[in-house]
């Protein structure tokens, strides 16, 4: 396959359109200075073959393969790529087939890339490297400590349980000493009682010697002296007025009685009485008179109305009369029974014997026709006519009862009718009057009336008689009660109604009379109770008035002494309850008489001591508490067995960590005895190819190979000597780099089966010397001799020409392009092909101060934890401005640079002395080193896997506040006594611990002090061409700046911060 | 026939805990533990009707257990009743068994303070002397026999608490042929916790008697006391298996694990083991897969998450997996990789070489390495006592690994570059 041509539409500082033409099928050399667009051609290149982005780049591009065209369009910004190509490897090999200076002068992660896959490639394809770092030694401190502190538990345990031992033998002591504090502390009542009865005594002496001032009046009063005085005047007083009062008062109804005009002594009780006996005799009299007045009116009225009526008829002719009547009377009422009964029995009769010849005639009936029923017609037929017989007899039943008792019965009232008109007959015969009845009777009546006439005039005449009399005696007694009334009074009685009035008034006097004669008796008693009040009390307060020992005239006193009394009586109560206080206390003390021979002072010493008892049996008792305490839970096994199951488990924890350590390094070992064997030519493929290229291109001088750690390294094939990638010199490093790189494309290549991919170096030689050149450009045109396309870009004509020279040498196809000439742009300038190195722009530092110039040159800060390759050679030859600017001008400012450059520098400045001091710089910095460490980064803390989100910020923002100290920063974890990392767990700590270890952040040994690192990096076996006061001078140069950090800082920029 | 019956025992470590015992245990500790043994003990010596107690030293295990121990002591002395107890003091309770046996009677201790004494016990067979020796201190390195024990008299037994055929050891280092040299019935030793007793024909019986418990998974296999019973022919020893814990190594052969059922399996096999422990309450199982499996990687991840310490019960008996050790490898056809000119090639030579006995080279580099392990400061393992934790063996290590690595290399995906 081979570039045909390649057009930019688009690109930074490319004009659109711009197109490449005419590649060579063995060599194109496309010449063209700096930004002429080479390196933008060979993007293109790439873009167009594995798209992928690229800043500003719009190409088009023909390739052919095989015969076969192929064309591609890529747009970056327009959306991507279109277009046809024959089969490509993957991306990787772009990469190396298109190798541009910068590629060679770094090692990039497609180096990385490529030494790993190399790596692999040696170990048969198995990654080890990953065996080997899972197995990486350990030495993890978490199980030690946890042991250790185990262990210090244990320890103190231990001793904790000897003590206890120690102190149980004390335990009786103990006892005994609390004992006897307690039996002492156990005074202190006793002895707060003494003292309480020192104060009542004292309090009772002067109660007593108060009372004792107070005269002796108010102590004799009980209180209501006063008072009862003062009632008793008034009793006195009061009983003097109700004798007064009570003599008017008899006075006075004794003047109401005189009024009443009866005797001194009143009216005997006999006159009363009968007085009322008269006068009951008066009025019944006076109604037996008034009903005998009456019983004569109406006798007399009576005789009156008979004498009209009455007739003469003898006596026997009323006596036959009356039994006349009598017989006609009783005539008449038998006929008038008679004929009632002849009328009413004949009808019940006939209807009662009628009724029962229908029943029967119907039972005849009902006979018959059953019979007929029966078909015996005669029996029937004979029923029937019974029947009709009965009926018959039925029908004339009554009139055959009425027509035979009717007679009977009429017959015996026509007879009592006859004896009536008999008895009438009678009767009128005997009056004499024998026209009608009726006159008959009234003659009767009238003889009987004219009987009745002659009584009442007899009963007349007694009641008149009566009347009489009872005048008579009604006068008598009337005239009686006068005389009995007219001691009490002149009135006349007259007449019974006077009698009552007279007497009712003598009544009613009589009885004011002893009502007043009450009330006389009743003033009396008031009085000689009042007077015998009086007495009493007038004694009563003589009495008290004595008790008092004072008189009516010193009364007064009294107030003043009952104003004391109070007091006096205060003064006896608390005497009174200070006594009883003061029994009970002495009741108490009995039990410890010496206490009761103490004074107060002494007491309170005692007391004070039994206090002190107290408080020592309380602590001893906590003592003896605590300690039987402890011993229970040692009696359980609580803390030996406690720690000593800890210490076991500890010790079981770090011997598994220890045989995990011992398996990490047997697996090691294994890893290493495995992979130590591998001989050259077990070496893959891809190694060998890379090995072959670096042999080529380094004229045999160098080879690659795998170190021990399954590193590739250059090995120095005269030497034999292995030197990493660090140790190389720039230019066999861009060479091994290449050579790797394009053997990583041609297994690629050879993987995806393609055909051979054209080879674009932009400018990869451009710091490869003169026999690299050709032993680089010889091995690539062997590769056009075998039919790849070969594309090389140089800004260097001298280059281009002997590239151009050495592929006609060997008759290769070579095409030139001047990118000048395509763009239509002068050609460039040459730069000084004598140098290896483009000489940069920097003015001489002669004539210009010193910051300025060092600000030009761009120096660099001493980083104490940077590489020691990158030690800015400012630092080493800070008094040597003219070497340093030499050094500056052919692109050396670092230490690394200088020693990588080592002999290509020729004699034009004071070579061996600048390799030396580097040396001296960087063995300074090295010895500086021990003991400490770089502060931690973020990236450390992030890099160690130990944290994560929850964490993160915390950690970072607490490395910060720790200046990054590593020692710190674990300390703090593993105490959490921060916030921010509480809750972190103890294996994430050892990750982290872990880490710092293998990448050298944790400190180990110690320091050493400024003598010590000049022992060590000054002495005549190292410092080579320096003399010593200057590799001293030096040194303590390097120690200042890293011992101040501001020292470390360059004028310049100290100058630019200030 | 008359004879004589004691029943010695030796390191009892009363007060110790037993180390490894999981969580769901913890509050059967001491049933399970030494104080647990000597109630069995007590019990067995009651059972046997025996003439006395003996115990070989080590009876306490730390002076601190000073007042756990005193009581358990005293209630094992009230159940023994008339039968003696008599004990020799070895080096963890050099300084704790005088105390105690000075503070309570019945219990009798020999030979206080690094001197021989004897002490004679009636017996059906008559008077038996019993001879003993007591350490004087933690460490003593001068023989017990250094100062002979006296003259022998009648039929003896010999309690010693010593470190047997270990000249350098500060465990009173004795022989052998000392013991053969000062002849008794038998020889009763203590220290060492795994059980030697025992006696040629015609020979005394002379060796350990062992732990009476295992006091960690180490001490595996079945652990008690010795009844021994001497008459007209001589004595004779019969283990009494007491210990309230057993500690079992079982072996799960890969042809008998499934990732998938791992946990079931184990657990089968963990109570197929413990039926032969009929006297113990628990048993602990420390586990290990061993061989080839195809499948290997997912059975190490299976075990690595199998829960251990929770224990199940199988007939009666509590059983736990104490740890479950994943030795398996790939199944590797070693002579056949070793052909290869690869890095696999060489390991698997390199594992043949090692089966062989050969590499020694490598081993003695190894074991130095592991040496230097052990005595790095973050990873060096004290001892406690006669208890350490020796190091790995190297050659095994070594061959494991290799097979390890040769596992995981034949697990990854296979050549190529990247």
């Amino acid at each position: 396959m081979r570039v045909r041509r390649i057009e930019i539409l688009r690109s930074a500082g490319i004009s659109p359109g711009f197109t490449i033409d005419g590649f060579a099928q063995g060599l194109t050399i496309v010449e063209g200075r700096n930004e002429s667009g080479k390196s933008t051609l060979a993007n293109a290149i790439r873009a167009l073959l594995w798209p992928a982005r690229h800043a500003h780049l719009r190409a088009r591009g023909m390739f052919e393969a095989g015969g076969q065209e192929f064309h591609a369009f890529v747009d970056v910004h327009g959306g991507g790529w279109e277009g046809n190509t024959p089969t490509l490897p993957d991306e990787s090999a772009g990469r190396g087939i298109i190798v541009g200076i910068s590629d060679l002068w770094r090692d990039g992660e497609q180096d990385k890339a490529i030494r790993e896959a190399m790596r692999r490639e040696l170990q048969g394809g198995y990654d080890l490297q990953s065996l080997h770092e899972a197995a990486a030694p350990r030495s993890p401190t978490g199980p030690m400590r946890a042991m250790r502190e185990a262990e210090a538990n244990l320890h103190a345990a231990r001793q904790a349980a000897r003590d206890l031992m120690a102190q149980e033998a004390s335990l009786p002591e103990l006892r005994e000493r609390a004992g006897q504090c307690r039996t002492l502390a156990a005074r202190v009542p006793m002895v707060e009682k003494a003292l309480e009865r020192l104060a009542c005594l004292d309090t009772l002496a002067g109660l007593r010697a108060e009372l004792a001032s107070l005269p002796q009046g108010a102590l004799r009063i009980a209180g209501d002296e006063a008072q009862r005085l003062h009632e008793l005047r008034n009793d006195i007083d009061h009983a003097r007025a109700s004798i007064d009062s009570a003599g008017q008062d008899a006075e006075r109804l004794r003047a109401d009685m005189a009024a009443l005009g009866l005797a001194d002594k009143g009216v005997p009780v006999g006159a009363m009485d009968l007085l009322a006996k008269l006068e009951s005799e008066a009025i019944a009299i006076r109604q037996q008179l008034a009903d005998a007045a009456r019983e004569a009116d109406r006798t007399s009225a009576r005789a009156g109305v008979f004498a009209i009526e009455a007739r003469a008829i003898d006596d026997g002719t009323l006596i036959q009369l009356d039994k006349a009547l009598a017989s006609v009377q009783e005539a008449r009422e038998r006929m008038l029974r008679d004929k009632l009964a002849a009328e009413r029995p004949q009808a019940d009769a006939a209807r009662r014997w009628s009724n029962l010849v229908l029943i029967a005639a119907s039972i005849m009936a009902l006979l018959a026709l059953v019979v007929a029923g029966f078909a015996q017609a005669w029996w029937a037929l004979g029923c029937s006519a019974l029947t009709l017989v009965l009926v018959i007899m039925a029908l004339w039943m009554p009139r055959l009862f009425r027509d035979g008792g009717a007679a009977l019965l009429l017959e015996r009232a026509e007879q009592s009718e006859q004896a009536y008109g008999q008895s009438l007959a009678e009767l009128r015969s005997i009056a004499g009057v024998d026209d009608e009845l009726a006159s008959t009777l009234s003659l009767v009546t009238a003889a009987r009336r004219a009987k009745q006439h002659d009584e009442a005039l007899e009963d007349m005449l007694a009641a008149r008689a009566n009347v009489e009399s009872l005048e008579a005696q009604l006068a008598g007694v009337l005239a009686r009660a006068e005389s009995v009334l007219s001691a009490y009074g002149p009135d006349v009685c007259g007449s019974v109604d006077d009698l009552s009035e007279l007497r009712t008034n003598l009544a009613h006097r009589v009885a004011e009379y002893g009502r007043l004669a009450d009330r006389i008796e009743a003033a009396h008693a008031r009085e000689s109770q009042a007077s015998q009040h009086l007495k009493r009390t007038m004694e009563q307060r003589r009495v008290l008035l004595e008790r008092l020992g004072l008189t009516e005239d010193t009364e007064d006193q009294v107030h003043e002494w009952l104003r004391l009394r109070s007091h006096a009586v205060g003064l006896r109560d608390g005497i009174v309850r200070h006594e009883a206080v003061l029994a009970v206390l002495e009741a108490a003390l009995a039990a410890m008489p010496e206490l009761l021979d103490i004074n107060h002072a002494s007491l309170l010493t005692h007391k004070a001591e039994c206090q002190q008892a107290s408080r020592q049996a309380s602590e001893l008792e906590q003592r003896i508490g605590n300690l039987q305490g402890q011993l229970d839970r040692a009696r359980h096994g609580a803390d030996v067995s406690g720690a000593l199951h800890a210490y076991e488990r500890a010790a079981q924890e770090l011997s598994k960590a220890r045989d995990f350590a011992c398996t990490r390094v047997a697996r090691q070992m294994v890893l290493d005895q495995a992979v130590a064997g591998v001989e050259h030519e077990d070496m893959p493929a891809l190694v060998r190819a890379a090995d072959a290229l670096l042999a080529k291109f380094t004229g045999l001088a160098y080879g690659l190979r795998i170190d021990s750690s399954q590193t590739p390294v250059v090995r120095d094939l005269r030497s034999g000597v292995d030197k990493n990638y660090e140790q190389l010199s720039t230019g066999t490093r861009a060479q091994a780099l290449l050579a790797m790189r394009l053997a990583g494309a041609l297994e690629a290549e050879r993987r995806a089966g393609t055909a051979p991919l054209p080879i674009i170096l932009d400018e990869p030689l451009a710091t490869t010397d003169d026999e690299r050149f050709e032993a680089i450009a010889g091995a690539m045109l062997g590769m056009v001799q075998e039919g790849r396309q070969l594309v090389y870009l140089t800004c260097e004509p001298a280059h281009a020409d002997r590239l151009a020279k050495l592929a006609a040498d060997q008759n290769i196809d070579i095409f030139r392009i001047d990118l000048d000439a395509v763009r239509n742009r002068q050609k460039t300038a040459r730069n000084p092909s004598a140098s290896l190195l483009e000489p940069k722009t920097l003015p001489s530092p002669e004539g210009l101060p010193r910051e300025e110039y060092l600000h030009l040159l761009g120096v660099t800060e001493l980083e104490p934890w940077g590489s020691l390759d990158a030690i800015d050679l400012y630092h080493v030859l800070a008094d040597d401005l003219a070497t340093l600017h030499t050094l500056a001008l052919h692109g050396l400012r670092t230490v690394g640079q200088v020693l990588a450059q080592q002999g290509r520098l020729g004699e034009r400045f004071s070579w061996p002395l600048v390799a030396d001091a580097g040396r001296l710089a960087q063995r300074v910095v090295s010895a500086w080193r021990v003991g400490r460490c770089r502060p931690l980064r973020s990236e450390d803390l992030i890099a160690s896997g130990a944290f994560g989100a929850t964490f993160l910020d915390g950690i970072l923002a607490l490395n910060a506040e720790m200046g990054g100290s590593a020692e710190k920063l674990l300390e703090l974890l593993e105490s959490r006594s921060d916030e921010r990392v509480k809750g972190f767990q103890g294996r994430k700590i050892e990750q982290f611990r872990e880490h710092l270890r293998s990448q050298g952040l944790l400190p180990e040994g110690t320091t050493l002090d400024r003598g010590q690192i000049l022992e060590r990096a000054v002495n005549s076996d190292v410092i080579g061409c320096l003399d010593l006061g200057k590799s001293l001078g030096i040194a303590h140069a390097l120690l200042s700046k890293l011992e101040t950090p501001e020292g470390r800082i360059p004028e310049a920029l100290a100058s630019e911060g200030a | 026939m008359a004879e004589a019956r004691f029943l010695a025992a030796a390191d009892l470590h009363l007060g110790r805990p037993i180390a490894s015992l999981p969580e769901a245990l913890r509050p059967e500790a001491r049933a399970l533990g030494p104080l647990g043994a000597l109630e069995r003990l007590v019990e067995l010596a009651r059972h046997e009707r025996v003439d006395a107690v003996l115990l070989a030293g080590d009876v306490v295990d730390d002076d601190g257990a000073y007042f756990e121990v005193f009581e358990a002591l005293q209630q094992a002395i009230r159940g023994l009743g008339n039968i003696p107890l008599i004990a020799i003091a070895g080096n963890h309770d050099a300084k704790i068994l005088p105390r105690l046996a000075k503070g309570m009677e019945g219990l009798t201790l020999l030979g206080e303070g690094g001197s021989w004494q004897t002490v004679e016990v009636q017996t059906p067979l008559g008077g038996v002397e019993v001879l003993g020796w007591s350490f004087p201190d933690t460490h003593c390195r001068a023989s017990p026999f250094d100062r002979p024990p006296p003259p022998r008299k009648n039929r003896r037994l010999g309690l010693l608490h010593c470190d047997l055929d270990t000249s350098a050891s500060v465990y009173a280092p004795c022989t052998s042929g000392q013991l053969r040299a000062h002849a008794a019935d038998a020889w009763l030793l203590g220290h060492v916790h795994v059980p030697s007793i025992g006696g040629s024909a015609g020979a005394s019986p002379a060796g350990y008697l062992g732990s009476v418990c295992g006091l960690d998974p180490s001490e595996s296999g079945p652990r008690g006391a010795w009844l021994v019973r001497i008459d007209a022919a001589g004595a004779s020893l019969e283990s009494r298996a007491i210990a309230p814990i057993a500690w079992v190594r079982v072996d799960a052969p890969a042809e008998a694990l499934t990732a998938h059922g791992l946990d079931a399996t184990l657990h089968r096999l963990s109570s197929d083991a413990s039926v032969d422990y009929e006297h113990a309450q628990a048993v602990g199982v420390r586990m290990a897969l061993v061989g080839e499996h195809e499948h290997w990687q997912e059975i190490a991840r299976a075990a690595d998450g199998l829960e251990l310490g929770q224990p199940w019960t199988h007939l009666g008996r509590r059983v736990f997996l104490e740890s479950v050790e994943c030795r398996l490898s790939a199944p590797l056809p070693l002579e056949r990789l070793a052909q290869e000119r690869s890095v696999v090639g060489r390991i698997a030579g390199l594992v043949l070489e090692l089966q062989s006995g050969g590499q020694e080279g490598l081993v003695r580099e190894a074991e130095n390495r592991f040496a230097e392990i052990g005595r790095d400061r973050n990873l060096c393992v004290p001892s406690l006592g006669e208890r350490c934790w020796p190091l790995p063996d190297a050659r095994a290590t070594l061959a494991r690994e290799a097979r390890a690595v040769l596992s995981e290399l034949l697990a990854q995906s296979g050549p190529g570059v990247g």
